[in-house]
């Protein structure tokens, strides 16, 4: 990395980084994308007991009106689902192969933002979206480019003694009884 | 080694909702090759102590990402004081801002992980004379972002979907 970075004088401590499994976004496209059905994708998949981990819909006349994440898993289940409603079909777009790696907590400072913003532009790694929570910044890349990144915000983040990048070993599912 | 827990209920518990008014959402189109430069400035923006309700980005067509801040009113003189001093004119250009707007945001267990949530947001506020600006799921979390005065609205429509402490 050069050394324009001259406006971190320390490394940012944090207190961990997740990394997800495997992902596909979902784009809404807004080509005559009436709001019912961005309401009926939603509707479609809480359904099929599809969960997205990740949403991020705007709906302020962009040509792309919203950007979700599903498990890789579920991606053959949900063009299944959508093959019935052609409207919908016509008007989403799929990215294979991202995950999200997640740092916390942001303490809602524009710092991290700025530096993650930094590396990864200077490393040229894809960002195809991201968004705060409450504690942490989730940020949408390559799945395959996950590792190379985290090495990167290594290099000016902290993490606690014995922390490393963890990836859930939990997971939760909802059923209906 | 993976554990499973299944999780399911009638009505999706909260931990409660997070109401806050007099916002502006500012919207920055950040062009091909601009985000490290973008991130200089943000990281200058984050010595001002200008702090965030919520931030996300996400493409708004090919190559071309928006990033939303949403801040309190009274940053927001000092940020476009900023933008106008230190970034260049094609960068101050691909500025929006958009005042002023409210936010009501929940967070409930494992929301992150349970199918239905979003759903369940937007089958409230459907047809129901809200218009939803922003919808952000992100963690546990739910953040939803609505023109002033709206506010009042959505609150007991997201109050009756889901279960409040």
């Amino acid at each position: 990395m050069d050394n324009t970075l001259e406006i971190i004088d320390k490394k940012i401590r944090i207190n961990g980084i997740k990394l997800s499994t495997e992902l596909v976004q979902v784009n809404l496209l807004n080509r005559f994308f009436p709001q019912d059905s961005k309401a009926l994708f939603f509707r479609l998949l809480a359904q099929h007991q599809i969960n997205i981990p990740l949403i991020l819909v705007s709906g302020m006349g962009e040509r792309i009106i919203g950007s979700c994440c599903v498990a890789a898993k579920d991606i053959d289940r949900i063009k299944i689902i959508v093959a019935g409603e052609p409207k919908l079909k016509e008007n989403l777009e799929f990215i294979p192969g991202v995950g999200t790696l997640s740092i916390f907590p942001h303490h809602s400072n524009l710092k991290l933002l700025g530096l993650c913003f930094y590396l990864l532009g200077k490393l040229h790694l894809p960002l195809y979206g991201m968004a705060s929570s409450i504690s942490s910044l989730t940020f949408i890349t390559d799945y395959s480019q996950l590792d190379e990144a985290v090495s990167t915000l290594l290099e000016y983040i902290d993490l606690p003694p014995n922390h490393s990048p963890f990836r859930p070993e939990v997971h939760v599912i909802q059923k209906k009884r | 080694m993976e554990t499973f827990a299944v999780y399911w209920e009638p009505k999706p518990k909260t931990y409660g909702f997070k109401e806050v008014v007099d916002l502006s959402l500012l919207d920055i189109e950040i062009r091909p090759g601009k985000m490290s430069q973008w991130g200089l400035w943000l990281m200058e923006l984050a010595d001002l102590d200008i702090g965030f309700h919520l931030i996300f980005a996400k493409y708004s067509m090919h190559q071309k990402l928006r990033f939303y801040i949403l801040l309190e009113n009274r940053w927001v003189d000092s940020l476009l004081s900023y933008i106008g001093k230190e970034t260049d004119q094609d960068s101050e250009k691909d500025l929006y801002l958009n005042y002023p707007v409210e936010l009501i945001s929940f967070q409930g267990p494992h929301f992150g992980d349970r199918y239905g949530i979003a759903d369940t947001a937007f089958k409230a506020l459907n047809g129901q004379g809200v218009p939803i600006l922003i919808t952000v799921c992100s963690g546990a979390a739910v953040y939803i972002v609505l023109p002033e005065k709206k506010l009042q609205d959505a609150r007991p429509l997201l109050l009756e979907a889901f279960e409040v402490p």
